[in-house]
């Protein structure tokens, strides 16, 4: 968003942006004096999982019970993996994350 | 200390080695202006911030797109190893940390070195953006470190890792578990010139990959060694297969002990790589001997692994004993040639001696084996099915032409109903019952021959040795009722 004066333009990309380690955004908009934009729903983030504040997530080995059965460096690989992909997958199409951190991923599944 | 912190490993900026200087300038991490506006929200990107994107002077100048993102990436991949933030511990003022040099990161003390990982993470955490590796290059290098050939990075083939173990799944169940072989069918590994070649390649690649990120004696690695000796074993070359399977010996007994699972596995698939080379049948055999006594021991008579290696033991006796009968066919070949004397005489009857011995060993194992197998597994089951072609082997070795064919025939509806119709290992028994069939007299045979031989062009291809073998008996049975008819019309 930009601010534009009283009012922001809000800039979306032309189409959803498909890809599995990529937040989409469904929609957005001007709700009575806000904005709001409208994003896939994320259960977990990576800080949360890292950090062990959310376990027990379906299909996902918890992080310390990982380390415990040796998939700890599979696991980095993985997430190493998914967030270079998603990264280029926005940045070939023209998007910059800018705020890119712990709390702005998710495992399993890493969105941006 | 907090329960997160204990989970961590210290922190120490000496082994870090983050640079500082009273001399450069003071960066500033985070934005306040956008926190003034966003509020505490926007706390959380702090630490993340690339140099850039603080440092007003630069921002001006740069034209950095995506670059920004990476060093963000690579403060991730910083938290990920020491457990905490790069610019953890520093208070207001300590937030503006003074960098005069890249941010190198060096294995901690006690932790495994993996060099080509370290030097591909510290690209990224470099301070001048242009120098900086964008998303892709990072990704595609990645991928070279991975072995993993991908032609762009936003495919999916991206995500190459596999979602079974990911998901839970102690061991990968098989060669293709890796995901880079996903979509390969198991045909595939028989098939010439079909995806089985890239799949050696793969394997080979992930084998690499595998040493060079999780280290040689890694669960996941060790499993990549097996399923390449197998590979090597089905695919050639084969002294290959040999010096994986005792690579496999030697990192099991270090990784695992002499008496785990996975090494006495490990050892049986050498004993019958052993056991397939002419010259070493002896050896083979000790090493199963001693294999076998240790799984009995440890695993029990009736493990499944045990009575496998039994079935494996049983079969290497009984190529010992039909190369002993191939001996003595080759010293009574020569009985035409005035070169046969009688101590030539006495070694070909040796050889029948040792040869008859051995089958009847291989038979009984086997027969003992399958007993167990069925009693434990079942009779439905692709291992006792497997025995049970063992044992009609053993009947043909023994001169029971008509009881090899009843069993091949058993052994043939088990592996329809267990592998399905197109199986390599179905077709195969579906040629040899047709090869027994047309030994006995019966015409029968020839069909069974057509049918193996026209589903195995499809699946193996026409150079495969068993399509070729299935033609051979075809030829054979053509030639053979072809003449009896043409008699009969006579």
């Amino acid at each position: 968003m930009r601010s534009d004066g009283d009012r922001c333009n809000i800039f979306l990309p032309r189409k959803r942006h498909r890809h599995p380690n990529v937040v989409s955004i469904l929609k957005a908009g001007y709700l009575l004096e806000s904005v709001y934009i409208d994003i896939e729903y994320c259960e977990l983030s990576l800080d949360e999982y890292v950090t062990s504040k959310k376990t027990g997530i379906p299909g996902l080995p918890d992080w310390t019970q990982a380390e415990v059965q040796g998939q700890r460096d599979f696991i980095v690989l993985a997430i190493i993996q998914q967030v270079l992909s998603g990264l280029a997958s926005i940045h070939n199409s023209g998007v910059e994350h800018g705020c890119l951190t712990m709390n702005n991923g998710m495992y399993r599944i890493i969105y941006l | 200390m907090s329960d997160n912190e204990q989970r961590y490993v210290p922190y120490n900026l000496s082994l870090i080695q983050v640079r500082y200087s009273s001399e450069s300038r003071w960066w500033k991490i985070g934005n306040s202006e956008m926190r003034q506006f966003y509020g505490d929200g926007f706390e959380s990107a702090e630490g993340y911030t690339a140099p850039e994107r603080i440092d007003p002077l630069r921002q001006l100048h740069a034209v950095s797109f995506g670059k920004s993102d990476i060093w963000s990436f690579g403060c991730i991949l910083f938290y990920f190893y020491y457990g905490i933030p790069l610019f953890a511990d520093l208070d207001e003022v300590k937030q503006f940390v003074k960098l005069e040099q890249d941010i190198v990161m060096e294995p901690l003390q006690g932790q495994r070195e993996n060099r080509p990982l370290f030097n591909w993470i510290n690209c990224i955490l470099r301070i001048d953006y242009e120098s900086r590796p964008t998303a892709r290059q990072r990704g595609q290098r990645f991928h070279e470190l991975l072995a993993i050939a991908t032609p762009s990075v936003e495919e999916s083939s991206f995500d190459y890792l596999d979602s079974n173990y990911l998901l839970g799944t102690d061991i990968p169940p098989n060669p293709v578990c890796y995901g880079t072989f996903e979509g390969l069918r198991r045909e595939d590994l028989f098939r010439p010139n079909s995806p089985k070649h890239r799949l050696k390649k793969r394997a080979e690649q992930v084998l690499e990959a595998r040493e060079v990120l999780l280290g040689p004696e890694h669960a996941l690695t060790v499993w990549s060694m097996k399923m390449l000796a197998w590979i090597y074993y089905f695919e050639g070359p084969f002294n290959k297969a040999v010096m994986l399977f005792e690579d496999l010996v030697t990192v099991g007994k270090r990784m695992y002990g002499p008496v785990h699972r996975e090494t006495l596995a490990s050892m049986a698939g050498l004993a019958w790589t052993t056991a397939l080379d002419s010259r070493n049948s002896d050896q083979a055999l000790t090493k199963f001997e001693q294999v076998r006594s240790i799984q009995e021991k440890v695993l029990g008579a009736k493990h499944p692994d045990t009575m496998n290696t039994a079935a494996a033991f049983g079969r290497a006796i009984l190529l010992d004993g039909y190369k002993a009968f191939l001996g003595a066919a080759n010293l009574e070949k020569s009985c035409l040639s005035s070169k046969f004397t009688d101590s030539a005489k006495m070694t070909m009857v040796e050889e029948r001696k040792r040869g008859r011995r051995r089958v009847q060993q291989g038979f009984d194992l086997l027969e003992e084996t399958y007993i167990n197998q069925c009693s434990i597994i079942g009779v439905r089951h692709r291992d006792t099915a497997e025995t049970l072609s063992y044992l009609a082997w053993a009947h043909l070795l023994k001169g029971n032409t008509k009881q090899s064919a009843q069993l091949q025939s058993e052994v043939f509806a088990i592996q329809k109903d267990v592998h399905g119709m197109s199986s390599p290992e179905t077709l195969c028994t579906l040629s040899e019952w047709g090869w027994r069939l047309i030994e006995l007299g019966c015409p029968e045979g020839t069909q069974k021959l057509e049918e193996a031989h026209e589903r195995q062009k499809i699946v193996l291809g026409k150079s495969h040795h068993h399509t070729r073998s299935s033609l051979e008996g075809l030829n054979w049975a053509n030639k053979l009722y072809g003449q009896r008819s043409e008699t009969q019309e006579s």
